[in-house]
């Protein structure tokens, strides 16, 4: 079934085929949220309300862009609105606070062995310091493993323009790793 | 030397690759989905909750304009707003102009004509209107098919 049958069939009243929108996109929604640099415990919580956005604007959706493309930008706006809500409590720790302070790192809940965790950590801070169009497209490719041709549509973005900012965040990434970090590879 | 660099840089990019593909992603729950589902079966059917169509439409007709035709309809609204406003004719003349120069001359044939340039804007903006909808009603009858 094509997405925009698919969307008015959901429209209509038809809320199971919502399932299979979730299957095809979930990652995507969540590689969006966590690329704005969403602490990794929130991400579920905002896809949710990301998906529940789309369920309610899906009436408005008339196919103009790609259903990736509408589904990234209302994760991107749910980040950004969760973002700055956080940024306007007066008592919320940024994420380097929350690192320094020493509280566990997701990847440390999720059980991973201390060196892994050091490793995920010093890739967050490398990262948090690419643009944004890299980190996205790094953590879609790499974390969601999605294929080129789907981030190109995501993003709205030539194919050839993904792999550059793929390469170059790469590239951005080896000068700002440790060589420590990278010498235990 | 350049042998040298090249090949660290690629073993550097190397060790960069392996440290992203060893990551995760931001992994959803096995109950993420049934809580979406539960979630939006509380609500209403997507077609009638109001989808916010009007002002996107107007904001979609605008960003069809480059910027030149924005710049150019800008000022012809402008102008002819300024022309309606009382007292127009006096600021007008204080340069010197009088409404009647804003009259636009033109014969076909042999017939001679003469229409205010008020009638001709109205003329052009009503055609640029007409463009407008059209082009709207056929995209939608696309995106309809």
């Amino acid at each position: 079934m094509d997405e925009l049958t698919l969307c008015r069939r959901i429209s209509r009243g038809e809320r199971h085929l919502f399932a299979q929108l979730i299957d095809r996109h979930g990652a995507l929604v969540a590689g969006a949220i966590a690329g704005q640099g969403v602490a990794g415990s929130d991400v579920e919580d905002l896809a949710q309300l990301a998906f529940i956005n789309a369920y309610k604007g899906l009436a408005g959706f008339r196919g103009e862009a790609k259903l990736s493309s509408w589904l990234y930008r209302i994760a991107v706006n749910v980040a950004r609105a969760h973002l700055h809500r956080q940024s306007q409590r007066p008592f919320t720790a940024s994420v380097e606070q929350q690192l320094e302070e020493g509280q566990q790192p997701l990847d440390e809940r999720r059980g991973l062995a201390p060196a892994n965790a050091l490793r995920s950590r010093e890739l967050a801070r490398a990262m948090a310091q690419l643009s944004e169009v890299q980190r996205v497209a790094l953590s879609l490719y790499y974390f969601e493993e999605l294929s080129y041709e789907d981030i190109a549509e995501a993003l709205r973005m030539n194919l050839n323009t993904v792999r550059t900012h793929i390469r170059r965040g790469k590239l951005a990434l080896s000068g700002l790793l440790s060589a420590e970090v990278l010498d235990e590879l | 030397m350049r042998r040298i660099v090249k090949q660290v840089l690629s073993g550097k990019s190397e060790k960069v690759e392996a440290l992203l593909r060893e990551q995760h992603g931001a992994q959803l729950s096995p109950q993420f989905k049934r809580n979406v589902l539960a979630a939006i079966g509380r609500l209403p059917e997507p077609a009638l909750l109001s989808p916010p169509a009007r002002p996107r439409d107007l904001l979609y007709a605008l960003r069809l304009l480059s910027t030149g035709e924005r710049i150019g309809l800008g000022l012809a609204l402008s102008a002819s707003v300024a022309l309606l406003l009382p007292g127009a004719g006096d600021v007008l003349a204080l340069a010197e102009w009088e409404l009647a120069d804003f009259t636009v001359n033109f014969s076909v044939g042999s017939t001679a004509l003469s229409a205010s340039l008020l009638s001709v804007l109205a003329v052009v903006l009503g055609l640029a209107f007409m463009a407008g909808v059209g082009a709207f009603a056929s995209r939608n009858h696309l995106i309809g098919a």
